[in-house]
């Protein structure tokens, strides 16, 4: 049904019904609310910036991991992302710089040790679920009106040491390489990079889940801010005792 | 997600949401040794500290100890001045080891090591010490290192080695901790002189006789615990036991100046390499006897002339009964060797028995018996033998002929009979033909020296075509010389065959090593042949011979040179049957398929090559290079094993007379480390 004989049917609603007229307009009569839905739904959309429409999003990014432990990382990278109808896929390089901290240097004095991370490359596999969007104004106001998109975010990351597989046969890496835990030989190639106090830890592969918003400005230049919190789903297969790690995580690109 | 799944999984999130645990290293001591020696004024450590991952540069090991009149504080290796050489080792992942040695003149008292977790730290791990005091004595015993030499395969030229020695460290151990010990030899001298070597087995500060010759090669000087000479030894030096040498060992003071010994290898080789026994071709002398007068079966009787390949003259049977038969064919079979025996090949009596009553085949044996034992021992030409292919199963009754006589077919082994002997190893047959019924076929198969009764029952089923055909009989028979010396054993034979002997001198020693094969050498002497041995007294257990013995198994002889020393050994061969017959025939699978009342028989035949008799002749050479051994000179040198390991006091006579001799000798151009553990 359209909305103008929608309109007449309400209108002739409220007339006295006691002519033939009003028994002719009955069957065009329905309710407020139903008439009020119809004209809503019907209403267009209102988008700042499609990023459905876009076929690829290229970035940069760096993230300040929080691992519970003495020693200080952070991440930078580049990343691509492809959206879909529905979901963002994410795939993302970065670099992890570790180095000590007072804290660390006074623990390599003593007997003890704490699981870290030697510096290392990681390779994101990321899926983002946009949950929620819409037009929002920005402040200072001589910024554009922007698209933002609410999403939540669920990664997987490779970590790779160089120098780990070193004097390891090729067919070797290959399966190790699909391992959750880094072997006993990978280890003892990284006794030289780990850093004084540091007790290289076992864990091949990260699992993560966070949440995050991505702005799109009209002219595609997008930030997008994140957070993400390590799932200790895999670390219990790698024996790792660093069960638990927060991200967060800041990217600036352009989608095209 | 419903509640109960939230509360899961915020469950398990905040079970992982402590801080990350510091953990101990746990590094603890797997070895913390030091020893000091008097005559060396030296104290060494040595140290093997495990932990799990933590350890580091930083991480370092540390000494103490006092004297009467000082007291070392703790330091590290870098805090002091090391008497010798000490590289660094690595010992792996999680693993810190090391040495050290340091002049301490005056014996040190509460020596100890510990760990310091890093360098800059103040904590550190103490060390359960385990310290000696080595006192003042002989240099052999009483000194941390000696030198010894050993000789190449050739005993052309030496290696002169190092070897630590330590209370609680042995020789490679403290080469992996990192000690390097200097050395020099100089003064290099050949001769042969009765060093006592009881209880210094290598030799070492045990002098250098006057009259020992300069052997006049260059100086040589090593930290890498072992170095060739540059030059063999000269020509002049093959007859000298020894080389004795300077050898100066640097030490905190001033080099320890002494002798060092290198003993010659003990000069092994073949005590007779190869035994060779000439396997000729013989001559069948062939008869065919059946009776004339009748026929028992003409399809059997055509069969057995084609197995031995013979189409002359039947030999009649038929008065068998007549009182001078068994003369007659006697003579008959003499008649036709010494009608081939001219030609100069040996012999082997080749007999078709086509009979149907067994006092027939008695008979044939009877005269084979009073033929072959006086023709076997003879010289080539001789009849070594014979074959007979009988018409039935049967076996052989005298005793002595089943080592000269092959009877065909024979009676399966039975798991009662006494002893097997070669012809039924050789054709034993079943009674029965075995036919296989798959539906509409029938297959089967006869041995090619088959019964009549089953060839007739056979060949009524299928064909005579299907039988197989002998295509060829060759007799192979060993050659014996006119001195060819013969014993019948219960075993089987012993043969000497042409005089082969095995010289021997009293200071010579033999080896013998066994192997899971059979051995077939046997040796005789002088001494075990006469009536010297007077059992048990004179003799040690193993050589009590309550008679005299006309040859002994030859892993006797290494006990019984050392025990008699003679000069000769004649050896021998024992063998079971004396002669191969190797038959090629064709061998064909029957098989015949019944359809409607017919049946129609075909085959699948192919060629077959059986050696009969005893497998032994089908060689001509007889090796014992690896099973007997003879050292001729320096066989009370210790020597090396088949690991390369020169084990000093295990000198050939002692230990090699009943074992296998292996050695693996060290050569030029090895690597700086000679396994010696």
């Amino acid at each position: 049904m359209g909305v103008l004989p929608a309109v007449l049917a309400v209108l002739s609603a409220a007339a006295p019904a006691t002519s033939t007229v009003t028994v002719e307009l009955e069957r065009f009569r329905m309710p407020w609310e139903a008439l009020v839905d119809a004209t809503i739904g019907t209403t267009s959309k209102p988008v700042r910036f499609d990023w459905r429409k876009t076929s690829v999003h290229v970035g940069a990014f760096a993230a300040q991991p929080a691992e519970f432990n003495n020693f200080n990382t952070f991440r930078a990278g580049v990343l691509t992302r492809f959206p879909s109808d529905s979901l963002i896929y994410e795939l993302g390089l970065t670099y992890a710089w570790v180095w000590e901290t007072e804290s660390s240097r006074q623990l390599a004095l003593t007997p003890y040790r704490q699981p870290g991370r030697p510096g290392r490359f990681e390779i994101d596999f990321s899926l983002g679920v946009p949950l929620a969007e819409g037009v929002v104004t920005a402040w200072p106001s001589f910024f554009p009106a922007a698209e933002l998109v609410f999403s939540a975010y669920f990664n997987l990351r490779y970590l790779f040491y160089p120098g780990g597989f070193s004097g390891i046969k090729f067919r070797d890496i290959l399966i190790r390489s699909l391992s959750p835990k880094i072997s006993d030989d990978e280890v003892a190639n990284l006794d030289d990079r780990r850093l004084p106090g540091m007790e290289v830890d076992t864990q091949r592969y990260g699992l993560f889940a966070g949440l995050g918003t991505d702005i799109y400005f009209a002219s595609g230049l997008f930030v997008s801010p994140r957070i993400l919190i390590a799932v200790p789903l895999l670390a219990a297969a790698a024996d790792s005792k660093m069960r638990l790690s927060l991200e967060f995580s800041l990217a600036i690109g352009a989608a095209f | 997600m419903s509640s109960p799944r939230v509360l899961v999984v915020l469950i398990f999130i905040l079970v992982g949401c402590t801080k990350i645990p510091i953990t101990d290293i746990g590094a603890r001591f797997d070895r913390a040794d030091a020893a000091w020696f008097a005559d060396e004024e030296t104290l060494f450590f040595f140290y093997e500290v495990a932990a799990e991952q933590g350890l580091s540069d930083a991480s370092v090991v540390e000494i103490t100890y006092r004297t009467d009149d000082f007291e070392q504080p703790w330091a590290s290796a870098s805090e002091l001045e090391l008497v010798h050489e000490h590289v660094a080792v690595d010992c792996g992942f999680k693993r810190l080891c090391g040495s050290l040695s340091l002049h301490v003149p005056i014996e040190p008292r509460d020596v100890q090591l510990r760990l310091r977790y890093h360098v800059d730290g103040a904590l550190a791990l103490g060390a359960p010490t385990a310290y000696n005091v080595v006192g003042s004595g002989p240099p052999h015993s009483n000194r941390s290192f000696l030198v010894y030499g050993v000789f190449t395969g050739d005993n052309r030229r030496v290696q002169w080695r190092g070897r630590h020695r330590f209370p609680t460290v042995r020789n490679e151990e403290a080469q992996a901790l990192g000690l390097r010990r200097a050395f020099e030899i100089d003064e290099q001298r050949y001769g042969t002189a009765p060093f006592d070597f009881d209880g210094n087995p290598y030799g070492y500060a045990a002098g250098c006789p006057a009259e020992f010759v300069g052997a006049g090669l260059a100086a040589v000087e090593t930290s890498d615990r072992a170095v060739f000479d540059t030059a063999n030894l000269p020509e002049d030096a093959a007859t000298a036991a020894q080389v004795c040498a300077r050898a100066m060992v640097y030490e905190p003071r001033a080099p320890f100046v002494t002798t060092a010994i290198a003993q010659k290898n003990p000069e092994v080789e073949p005590a007779f390499p190869l035994l060779r026994s000439p396997v000729n071709a013989a001559t069948p002398v062939k008869f065919h006897l059946a009776p004339c007068d009748r026929t028992i079966s003409e399809k059997h009787d055509a069969m057995q002339r084609q197995r031995i390949l013979y189409d002359g003259p039947t030999r009649c049977t038929d008065d068998w009964q007549r009182e001078g038969f068994a003369d007659q064919l006697l003579a008959e079979f003499r008649d036709a060797v010494e009608a081939t025996r001219p030609a100069g090949d040996d012999m082997v009596l080749v007999v078709g028995l086509d009979r149907d009553d067994p006092r027939v085949a008695d008979l044939v044996e009877e005269v084979l018996a009073r033929l072959l034992p006086t023709e076997r021992n003879r010289s080539t030409p001789r009849l070594a033998g014979a074959f007979v292919f009988d018409s039935e199963i049967r076996d052989i009754r005298d005793e002595a002929l089943r080592r000269l006589v092959l009877w065909c077919p024979a009676r399966e082994p039975r798991d009662d009979d006494p002893d097997i002997d070669p012809s039924q190893v050789s054709c034993a047959i079943a009674a029965d033909n075995l036919n296989l019924t798959l539906g509409p076929f029938a297959l089967s198969s006869i041995p090619i020296l088959a019964s009549r009764s089953r060839y007739l029952d056979f060949i009524n089923r299928y064909s005579e075509g299907q039988a197989g055909r002998m295509k060829s009989l060759d007799f192979l028979v060993p050659e014996f010389t006119p001195t060819t010396d013969n014993t019948e054993v219960e075993q089987g034979v012993a043969t000497f065959f042409n005089g082969e002997v095995i010289s021997a001198e009293e200071p010579h020693v033999f080896s013998y090593c066994a192997s899971d094969s059979f051995q077939p050498f046997v040796f005789r002497s002088a001494i075990s042949r006469s009536d010297e041995l007077d059992c048990p007294s004179r003799l040690p257990g193993g050589f009590c011979l309550p008679e005299p013995q006309d040859f002994l198994p030859i892993e006797l002889l290494p006990e019984w040179h050392e025990f008699f020393h003679e000069s000769t050994y004649e050896l021998g061969l024992i063998w079971d049957f004396p002669w191969l017959l190797r038959a090629t025939y064709e061998v064909v699978i029957a098989a015949s398929a019944s359809a409607f009342g017919l049946s129609v028989p075909f085959g699948f035949g192919s060629d077959q090559i059986d050696d009969l008799g005893t497998a032994f002749w089908k060689s001509e050479t007889f090796s014992l290079a690896e099973t007997l051994l003879q050292c001729k000179r320096f066989c009370d040198h210790p020597t090396f094993d088949s690991a390369g390991i020169y084990n000093v006091t295990a000198t050939f006579r002692r230990t090699y007379q009943k074992a296998c001799y292996r050695p693996s000798f060290p050569t030029p151009g090895d690597s700086s480390f000679p396994s010696d553990p």
